[in-house]
């Protein structure tokens, strides 16, 4: 090549001419020194630090790490120890419980209804008092007067037992409090307590209307006999054997009333007078 | 700069050391500078398109993908910042037309007649640059200028090296024809001993 450029001389001007021209670009140029200008507009954007302030960063950043996972680690062993500790709300009761906490919830809502009946004041029998209305039961209260409280000859089959419930309704009576008390009907148990302290017992079959019986409740240990106190359970139409008031109703949840009272000392002992209620009247 | 020096330099900066950072721009400023003047003619507007090529590059440099060389990376910014500029102020005619018209060096995009145009214009060799296509000067300043192999200028300007050496003939062709028609051109030129080296050795193009 080199020997045909030589016989060629308009190749080799050209040549010439190029090389001189390369050379040309490698002639230093001038340059202006922007390193200041560059690092200033690096720091606008980014920052710099010294390397003093680097180390520093560097092992607080370590410093930061560790921590963290240490407390990592401390929070898994004392879960491990401790599983409650961290526990926000309270683990959920397993459906094993749930029979204990059904009982549980029983006695506790009997002793919050045994302490609403202890807060009414017991209050003695009441006759010729005009009732209170209040809905949708109005129960008149109707003495009777001479009502032979003979004890039946053989035990009763079946009795009327009241039990304090919690949807209990209580009746202003004639100045007193009585409470609706939910009822029904079992089979004597010889070792209640309740039925063995009420003197008398009266068959359910000579109540062919009892639907609702409404009592004056007092449980206070120490009472007088002015102040006759008829405990939940069987309950006599009378406390005192000499006095016998009966206060027989029938609630009916449609809102009609019907009280029927069994008038004992009616030689005719099925005599029934139906009372309506006081709309009726 | 080596590679092992250059990426020593790298992760120093990335870790904030300014001293690095530093370094970095007194070893790249002056090609990048030269490229840039060679391809605008424009010294101010070199200045401008250096500094922000450089602070892009040294405020991104934890994304630097250590497979490659920084210089290649600082120049492909440094171009594409160029291009942009010129697109900003591309006027409504083709430049080689206007080139050819006035006979004037003038940035492709539109002339200044200012100051430091008029410096440039003494300068012959930029006037000849001007008067070629942007793709041509590109690849005579990375070829003559900054000394690339032609593999590398195919690298970064995507070309098929094929191409590349067609617009590096072209344009010598091109340069060497604004030049002699220069009036003074035969009188400035230095006339030197004849020296028959090729530039065979980096027109095959050793990968870089």
């Amino acid at each position: 090549m080199v020997a045909g450029l030589r016989r060629d001389a308009r190749a080799l001007d050209e040549l010439v001419e190029m090389r001189r021209l390369a050379g040309r670009f490698h002639e230093p140029i001038s340059t202006p020194d922007l390193t200041d200008r560059i690092l200033h507009g690096v720091e606008q954007r980014r920052g710099f630090l010294s390397s003093r302030l680097r180390r520093r960063v560097k092992q607080g950043r370590t410093l930061v790490g560790a921590c963290a996972l240490l407390s990592l680690f401390l929070i898994a062993v004392a879960h491990r120890v401790n599983p409650d500790l961290f526990r926000l709300h309270a683990e959920p009761t397993p459906v094993a419980d749930l029979d204990q906490a059904v009982v549980d919830d029983s006695i506790e809502s009997k002793s919050v209804i045994r302490d609403v009946v202890r807060g009414l004041e017991p209050a003695g029998l009441i006759s010729g008092a005009e009732p209170v209305r209040r809905d949708p039961v109005a129960l008149p209260a109707i003495h009777i007067p001479e009502l032979a409280t003979t004890a039946p000859a053989a035990p009763p089959e079946r009795y009327i037992t009241l039990t304090a419930c919690a949807d209990a309704e209580v009746l202003a009576l004639g100045g007193s409090h009585s409470l609706i008390a939910r009822f029904e009907i079992t089979t004597a148990r010889a070792d209640d307590a309740s039925f063995a302290a009420c003197p008398v017992e009266w068959p359910v079959d000579r109540f062919a209307s009892l639907a609702v019986l409404t009592m004056q409740i007092g449980s206070s240990p120490a009472v007088s006999a002015d102040s006759p106190v008829v405990a939940a359970g069987v309950v006599p139409l009378s406390v005192d054997p000499g006095v016998v008031s009966a206060y027989v109703g029938r609630f009916d949840p449609l809102g009609r009333s019907e009280i029927t009272v069994d008038d004992r000392a009616n030689p005719q002992p099925n005599l029934r007078e139906r009372v309506s209620s006081d709309e009726d009247r | 700069m080596d590679r092992h020096t250059e990426r020593d330099l790298i992760e120093r900066a990335i870790a904030g050391d300014r001293a690095a950072a530093g370094e970095f721009i007194q070893a790249h400023q002056a090609s990048v500078y030269a490229y840039l003047l060679r391809m605008s003619g424009r010294p101010h507007l070199a200045e401008d398109i250096a500094q922000e090529a450089f602070v892009r590059v040294l405020s991104n440099l934890d994304r630097f993908d250590f497979r490659y060389r920084f210089s290649t990376w600082l120049f492909t910014i440094a171009r594409r910042l160029y291009l942009n500029a010129v697109q900003k102020h591309k006027p409504a005619f083709d430049s080689e037309v206007v080139s050819r018209a006035t006979g004037d060096a003038c940035m492709a995009g539109g002339a200044v007649d200012d100051d430091e145009s008029r410096q440039t214009r003494r300068d012959l060799l930029q006037q000849g640059l001007m008067r070629l296509s942007t793709e041509q000067r590109e690849i005579i300043v990375l070829f003559h200028q900054l000394d690339w192999p032609i593999a590398l200028i195919s690298r970064h300007l995507g070309m098929p090296e094929g191409t590349v050496k067609s617009h590096l003939h072209r344009g010598r062709q091109k340069l060497r024809k604004a030049l002699a028609e220069t009036p003074d051109y035969a009188e400035r030129l230095d006339l030197v001993s004849l020296g028959l080296e090729t530039h065979t050795a980096r027109d095959e193009g050793v990968p870089d």
